[in-house]
This record gives C-alpha cells, structure tokens and sequence, in this order.
C-alpha cells in the first residue's frame, strides 16, 4: 500500500465554510487537505443553488453561491489547499501518536494531525419519491440514475419528475426501451425549450407517453416492479413497469459520520463552541453540521468557527509553535505567501 | 394575528404570528409538530408543507417555479400545497388556517 499523503489537517467537505477554513489554517501556517464527494467545490451553493443571490455575507449586499465559491478558492489559492473531489471519505483510523489516517472510496490515504469536518446538511444523495415502500425496490425496479442504456432494453421505463434529467432521459430512453412514461405531478416541466419541443414529438408519435399525477405505490414481487400506481385527477391509474426512475434532484443525509461514534443530536455534531472540537479529541465540526447552544446555521457562522477551529488545531498540529495573533493587514507570513503567489518574489 | 395549524391528529393550534413573519417562523417557534424545517427556510428540503385552506388560498397566493420543483419530490400534495418558509404573512392574513400534512 503506498505511503500516506501527510497534513496537519484534512477538511472534509468543500463548501464555503470548509474553503474558508483552509484560508484560516494557512493564516496560521498550516497545511491541509480538502476531501468533497462531490466533483466541484462549493458544496451546496455551487451544486443546489449556484445562481440563487445570498444576502447575509459581510460586504455584499448580494452575491451568487458560485461567485462567492471561486472567491473563497481565489482566497485559499495562496495555502494551496489539496483537493480530493469526487471521494467520500469511508475509515477513519486514530494512531498510537494521536495522528489520523483517512481513508477515502477511491483509496487515496491522508495521515493528519486533525481532522475537520465542514460537511453542511451531510452526503447528497438522490431524493426520493414520495413511495412509502420505495425503500423495498431500490437497485432493482428503482433507479436513481442511468448508468448504460443497454440495460433498459426491453424494459418498461417509468420516470418520475419534470425537470431537466427527467425529460433528457426520457427522450434517451425511448431509442431503447419497451415503452417509456415520464410521470410529472402537474402540466408544467422544466427543461430545455427544445428538449420540451422533442417530449412533445415524441409524445404526439407515441414514442413516450406523459401522465400527469403523482405516483403512491410501487406494486410487484420486491425488488421487482411490475407496476406503478399514479393518482391523477381521473383517479387511480396502474402503468406498466418494469423500471422506475425517480430523478427529483438531490437532498442532504448525514452519510458515513454517522457512524464515527461522536456525540450527535440528530443530524448535527455537538461540538464545544470554544474550540469547535467534538466528543472526540482531534476531531471538529464546523459549518452547518455543527451545534452548539445559540448556533446559527449562517455562512457567516461557519467562517468565524473556522478561525475558532484553527487556533485550536494549531495547538494539535504545532504545539511547540507559539501563535501571536496577527491581523492579515501585517502579517509577515502572509504577506510573503501572497507575493510568492501573485509572482512578487 | 392569529394563525391556526390544523393537524392530522385533529388537534388544532391557535397562535400569533406578525406580519413579515414567514408561515414556517411561526410554526417553529410554536413548536407545530410536522413542520421540521431541516433546510432552515431555503426551499430546498420541503419538510415544511403545509395545505392552506381553500378560502384562503387566493389571497396567499400560488407558489413560485423553484418552490414547486421542491413540491414535486413530496407526497400528498395538493393544489393548495405550500411551503411554509416560502409564505410571508401580510397584514390581511388574520385568522389564516392551514393544515399540516404528517411529516
């Protein structure tokens, strides 16, 4: 197994807060990695809702979840952070020196003096449709996304949803499948113009059919679907099934921290709110994923948790290092860290 | 103003709520079971539903595009679904009922 790659601490999750918190580690002039199962930075802003404005950051009356991503990584660029995008982190293992080792999906290993986890509302994950038993079917008669398009050959396809990946997919899918229905709980979808054009050829041909209704049961033998019940304004319908794919974008779920024996209420990470560490030494949750009595879930919280992190993991990561506090207006440090940066040296 | 959540339980509660205040504010704040919020009022999450009651949903209004994208992914809803954290008290809303389907 090749060596692990070594930090003085691993961020997990690639949000603002966590990008931020590289900026304040390298402040105080240590190094860090950044671990996002997602394959862009910016975590939730960037990837639920990258145009929507944000009003509440300090100096900005109004500013977009992915102007205020590329900011924060302009920010950070000078501590030249280490990104591991597109991996979850699966195994966390403390050593006999109180180091971490962190193992991700794809096997990349990171020894670390502390972890930090900057993880907001948890994992995305696909959501689900709203099927009391949808749970029963998953991986066999649901799917929540296509990998081959081979494999609906034959295959009675229903989609659920109205939106971009419901309609594209659709339209892909008729070339293979039996039959395709794309099933959407009122007449509006939201798509491409002329993606929205091809459904309604497709429709007027035959190729696909549409019903407007809200799907409440899976019906078969599970994880086999045979069929699909939709409640529309005629009543209920039972549509032929062999393969239900729900595409209602993405949620958050509290993903494989779960299991890593800290303290939790819910969802949420207690943490103390001097030193952001959790119920385990080394380990800190900042960001929306951390709580505390009074916390706020800001953006603006989880900047300041971020600086209140870094003097803590200073202390893990380089305890013989006295910290003089320094405002970034003079820092020496960083000052010469930024001319190295901008080609100044 | 008074604004009164219907249960499934048909327990009901009665509560003040200021105008400018959003329909999901009031909800947590009065501890109204179902109304979770997890999102914290981004209509992202939509555990916040809510059906407002036929008399009052013309002066409520319908909801926005982003805010049905969000309706689709939950169950039992209706044409008078909304999402608290999306509906602002007006001062006209006095007396406002809705209903909160179970979480």
């Amino acid at each position: 197994m090749q060596d692990p790659h070594k930090t003085d601490a691993v961020i997990i999750g690639a949000g603002p807060v966590g990008l931020f918190a590289a900026f304040q580690l390298g402040m105080l002039n240590l190094e860090c990695h950044i671990v996002d199962m997602l394959t862009q930075v910016g975590g939730q802003c960037a990837e639920l809702y990258p145009e929507k404005p944000i009003h509440d950051i300090p100096a900005f009356s109004k500013i977009s979840g992915q102007d205020l991503t590329d900011r924060l990584m302009e920010q950070a660029a000078p501590f030249a952070p280490t990104l591991h995008l597109g991996e979850a982190m699966q195994q966390i293992d403390r050593q006999i020196d109180g180091d971490f080792i962190l193992t991700t999906d794809t096997g990349t290993r990171i020894r670390t003096a502390a972890v930090v986890i900057a993880a907001g509302g948890g994992a995305f994950v696909p959501k689900r449709p709203p099927i009391e038993n949808v749970a029963l079917f998953e991986g066999a008669g649901v799917q929540y996304a296509v990998r081959k398009t081979g494999d609906y050959a034959g295959e009675d396809v229903v989609i659920l949803g109205g939106g971009d990946s419901a309609v594209d997919w659709a339209l892909t899918l008729t070339d293979v499948a039996k039959s395709v229905t794309i099933v959407h709980r009122r007449p509006k979808f939201r798509a491409a113009p002329e993606a929205l054009v091809r459904m309604e050829q497709a429709a007027a041909t035959g190729a696909l059919s549409i019903v407007i209704g809200q799907a409440t049961a899976l019906n078969g033998p599970a994880p086999q679907v045979n069929s699909l019940t939709v409640k529309t304004s005629d009543g209920d319908v039972d549509l032929a099934a062999s393969r239900v794919l729900p595409f209602f974008g993405l949620t958050n779920a509290p993903g494989p921290l779960a299991n890593w024996g800290l303290t939790m209420e819910g969802a949420r990470i207690c943490v103390d709110p001097e030193t952001l560490e959790t119920s385990k030494q080394g380990i800190f949750a900042i960001g929306d994923i951390a709580l505390y009595p009074g916390k706020l879930k800001l953006i603006l919280s989880g900047f300041h948790e971020a600086s209140m992190m870094a003097q803590a993991v200073h202390a893990i990561a380089a305890p013989d290092e006295r910290v003089v506090f320094q405002h970034s207006t003079s820092s020496p440090a960083l000052l010469r860290k930024l001319n190295q940066h901008a080609g100044l040296t | 103003m008074k604004i009164t959540f219907k249960m499934q339980d048909h327990d009901t509660k009665t509560v003040d709520a200021l105008p400018g205040q959003s329909l999901m504010e009031v909800a947590i704040a009065n501890d109204v079971s179902d109304v979770i919020a997890e999102c914290g009022g981004g209509a992202i999450c939509g555990t916040c539903h809510v059906k407002i009651c036929e008399k009052w949903h013309d002066l409520v209004g319908p909801a926005e595009d982003f805010e049905e994208d969000v309706l689709d992914s939950i169950a039992n809803v209706t044409a008078t679904s909304r999402l608290s954290c999306q509906v602002l008290l007006g001062t006209d809303f006095d007396g406002l009922e809705v209903t909160v389907p179970k979480a």
